[in-house]
């Protein structure tokens, strides 16, 4: 079968349940927003594929149910995933304070040089803001990692920050792809360190 | 279907009171040697114990209720002898199942003037073989291989008896006197028992399979399952035939429990006058949907059967001021508790969040300020109240959502919910341990039931994962609501056991089969398949291949191991963990009682027939 893209990226969202991970992946991947969602249970994934100077991404993105208790379920599809969007509510504190936990169950459950970005969703909702821009940004320093605000319900920066994400994903692997296979024009590169046993279905989690 | 002992009324021709052993509604019985036409109404079956012995009853039903075609209140006979067979099973000579149709079975008895034919409407006759060989030690006609002889009922036995019953020379090129085959085996027995046990019991696989030739033009399909690797007690990698599954027979549903049905089901005080019937009747064709709001209350357990409609207002009342009063609990928590109590704050937040995104595209909770989703929130936040342990997990709103639809009532609408709970509690579990066990079980009835697929999901994924919504909201985000409330009723009748949803798995597995191996050879890609599913399954199909899935595994009931004997609901066979690593003493005394009780596995194998050869292979295979 002819293949129809360059790259194959495996993204995850993680983040409390209720902070909109399945809403902004419908405004990503359909760009359409949906208010009578329904809460995630177990696992699913979407897929787009974009166009990055000439190049064809395909973005596999896992969506996942928020809640504590499916963590035993959910932290099975963190190893093999090459960027993970960390999302959080801005009308709701908690959802903020909690991402150090999953920043934490990262840690814990992904491969160590796994691209990460966190989301401030709803920033759409001014009048029930409860955290800060500044508080998102500097949490974001704090860790090393990017920070947007986003809207899926108004379609802000949804579709800049999976464009920021995969082309960080993108700079790594082409910069490892350098140093290990100096020969260019070969994209024949695995993505994945090989410390870490990964579950069989991600084996093939890799640049094709 | 064996239905468990239970004393059964005196019969005419039969004064003492006996304890039925086995029933079966829906067969047609005659003596074929008496050439009479007249037709003949479906009766029920019975085993029954007397003191005196083992008797095989037949009586005619009436049916008092037949007005929807499908279904009749089945009641007994007004004793006209004539109508009614009866024979005490010491005088089978033998008995034929017919090897095309599985509902037929003749009887022959000792007098040439007797020669009982039955026809069972709904089931095989396995379940009452499987019964019959329980009990009694068959052999296999010489003249015709569907023809079984009754040669005695179990009692103590030796191991040498059985090895003499055996119809074929299993030890065969080493000698020609079956006597020394026989001591070289107990010999081998008491020096090797796993080797000799697992040799022998392998040539007696191989030489059934090899010889059986009209099992093999009867079910290809299942042949086709072919050798798999299972080891036993880690040191034995052996080749065991997979288990042999009748066929399988897809009933058509039935039609819902009618409202005409329901009230001719109550008796003057109100109580539900045959709540089995009732469950069989749901079971098979669900509820009609004006009926469910009543008759739920009595499925889920909330009203006792029994209960006359005095009573009921009683239970009612009494179930209000209980609900009325936890709800109070959280309704009186002050901000200033709430503020210190993080637990309380965290749960009410999820709830919530979940109430404002649940089924919001039904009318029922569709808009702004919904009466519904209040009544929603509150059964929920009651709920934690009720069950502090459990408190509120993601999935219990899917689960509330339809009862309160139906119910239209906080209080009904809560009891009915909390009783769901009760049976489905271990999906909610910390750890998920419910969750993935059920997952587990599913893979175990797969590789019975096809063991060549369920190997492929579990290369796939282990955990079986892309099945996790099934299970954890029992199929409330693959059907439509009307749909999820047939599939929940059947399951909350629990007649196939308590694993019913499972089935539902298998049967949805089943039909995608080809869809999944033939074009889908990733996790991913398996799990878009399955997530797609949703509100494109037919419901009737499914439920109608999941009973049949159901029954083809219960016919094949003695040679299945237990661990998924368990699953379907019925008594381990085996007492002890690892039988087969047991001494050489089992294979010597093994003093079977029945082979319901057999302790070691192998005498069972060695001193009946091929039926439950498998059983020594597959004994904890898991």
């Amino acid at each position: 079968m002819a293949k129809t893209y360059d790259y194959l990226f495996k993204l995850l969202l993680i983040g409390d349940s209720g902070v909109g991970k399945t809403c902004v992946l419908f405004r990503f991947s359909e760009d359409a927003f949906n208010s009578t969602f329904i809460s995630t249970i177990g696992i699913d994934f979407k897929i787009r594929t974009i166009d990055m100077d000439g190049k064809k991404i395909k973005l596999q993105i896992w969506d996942t149910a928020g809640q504590e208790r499916f963590r035993t379920i959910t932290t099975a599809y963190y190893r093999g995933a090459m960027g993970i969007m960390l999302v959080y509510d801005i009308t709701n504190e908690k959802s903020f304070d909690n991402i150090k936990n999953w920043i934490r169950n990262i840690e814990e459950n992904a491969s160590a040089d796994v691209e990460k970005m966190l989301l401030g969703n709803k920033c759409e909702l001014e009048d029930r803001r409860a955290v800060s821009k500044e508080r998102g940004e500097q949490l974001a320093i704090e860790y090393g990692i990017k920070f947007m605000e986003i809207s899926a319900k108004n379609s802000i920066n949804v579709e800049e920050a999976f464009f920021t994400l995969a082309r960080d994903i993108r700079t790594k692997t082409e910069k490892k792809l350098e140093a290990s296979n100096p020969s260019k024009g070969n994209h024949q590169l695995k993505a994945t360190e090989p410390s870490k046993k990964q579950p069989n279905w991600l084996q093939r989690c890799s640049l094709i | 279907m064996n239905s468990p002992e239970r004393e059964t009324m005196q019969v005419p021709g039969q004064p003492s009171v006996g304890v039925e052993l086995f029933s079966q509604n829906g067969v047609v019985m005659r003596n074929q040697a008496s050439r009479s036409n007249e037709d003949v109404c479906p009766g029920t079956l019975r085993i029954v114990q007397y003191s005196s012995g083992k008797c095989f009853e037949w009586h005619p039903a009436v049916s008092v209720s037949s007005e929807e075609g499908d279904w009749a209140v089945v009641s007994k006979n007004d004793s006209n002898s004539d109508d009614t067979i009866s024979f005490d099973v010491t005088r089978i000579k033998e008995y034929r199942v017919h090897p095309k149709n599985k509902r037929k079975i003749v009887f022959t008895l000792r007098d040439p003037r007797e020669i009982y034919g039955a026809v069972f409407q709904t089931d095989s006759v396995d379940s009452l073989v499987a019964y019959i060989r329980q009990f009694y030690r068959t052999r296999r006609s010489t003249r015709d291989h569907h023809t079984y002889k009754i040669i005695e009922e179990r009692t103590e036995r030796t191991i040498q008896k059985s090895f003499c019953d055996l119809e074929f020379d299993f030890t065969r090129g080493k000698s020609s006197n079956p006597a020394d085959s026989v001591r070289r085996l107990i010999r081998d027995f008491r020096q090797k028992p796993i080797q000799t046990a697992l040799e022998s019991a392998a040539k007696i696989a191989d030489l059934y399979r090899y010889e059986n030739g009209a099992l093999s033009s009867e079910t290809p399909e299942i042949l086709s399952h072919s050798e798999e690797s299972v080891s036993i007690a880690d040191e034995y990698q052996i080749v065991s035939p997979t288990i042999k599954l009748p066929p399988r027979e897809i009933l058509s549903r039935g039609n819902p429990l009618s409202y005409e049905q329901w009230l001719q089901f109550h008796d003057a005080q109100g109580r539900i006058t045959n709540s089995e019937l009732v469950k069989k009747i749901i079971y098979q064709g669900g509820i009609s949907s004006k009926l469910r709001a009543d008759v739920w209350k009595y499925l889920l357990g909330y009203l006792p059967w029994e209960a006359t409609t005095a009573e009921q207002i009683e239970i009612r009342n009494s179930k209000e001021k209980e609900y009325n009063r936890m709800k109070l609990q959280w309704q009186m928590v002050t901000p200033a508790q709430e503020a210190r109590f993080s637990d309380f704050r965290d749960r009410k937040s999820l709830i919530e969040k979940d109430v404002n995104r649940c089924d919001r595209s039904l009318d029922f909770y569709a808009g702004e300020n919904n009466s519904n989703l209040k009544s929603l929130h509150n059964i929920l936040m009651t709920y934690i109240m009720y069950n502090f342990d459990l408190g509120y997990v993601q999935g219990m709103s899917d689960l509330l959502a339809p009862i309160l639809f139906i119910m239209n009532n906080e209080v009904d609408a809560f009891w009915c919910f909390s009783a769901f709970m009760d049976k489905v509690a271990s999906n909610f579990d910390v750890d998920q341990a419910g969750s993935k066990r059920q997952l587990l079980h599913l893979h175990e009835l797969l590789s019975v039931m096809d063991p060549k697929f369920a190997e492929y999901l579990k290369n796939l994924e282990p955990g079986y994962l892309f099945c996790f919504r099934w299970l954890l909201v029992i199929f409330k985000r693959e059907f439509s609501y009307d749909d999820t409330m047939t599939i929940w009723e059947a399951f909350w009748t629990g007649i196939p056991g308590p694993n019913f949803h499972l089935f539902v798995g298998l049967a949805i597995l089943d039909t995608e089969k080809s869809a999944i191996m033939d074009s889908h050879s990733n996790f991913a890609e398996t799990l878009k398949h399955i997530n797609e599913l949703a509100m494109k399954i037919d419901v009737n199909s499914t439920l109608s291949k999941a009973d049949a899935i159901y029954r083809q595994l219960l016919a094949a009931e003695v040679s299945l191991p237990d661990p998924i004997r368990t699953i379907l609901g019925l008594e381990p066979l085996q007492k002890e963990p690892n039988p087969l690593s047991d001494s050489e003493s089992d294979a010597e005394d093994a003093p079977n009682s029945s082979p319901g009780h057999c302790n070691n596995g192998l005498s069972q194998s060695f001193n009946d027939d091929q039926f439950d050869i498998d059983t020594a292979i597959m004994l904890n295979y898991m």
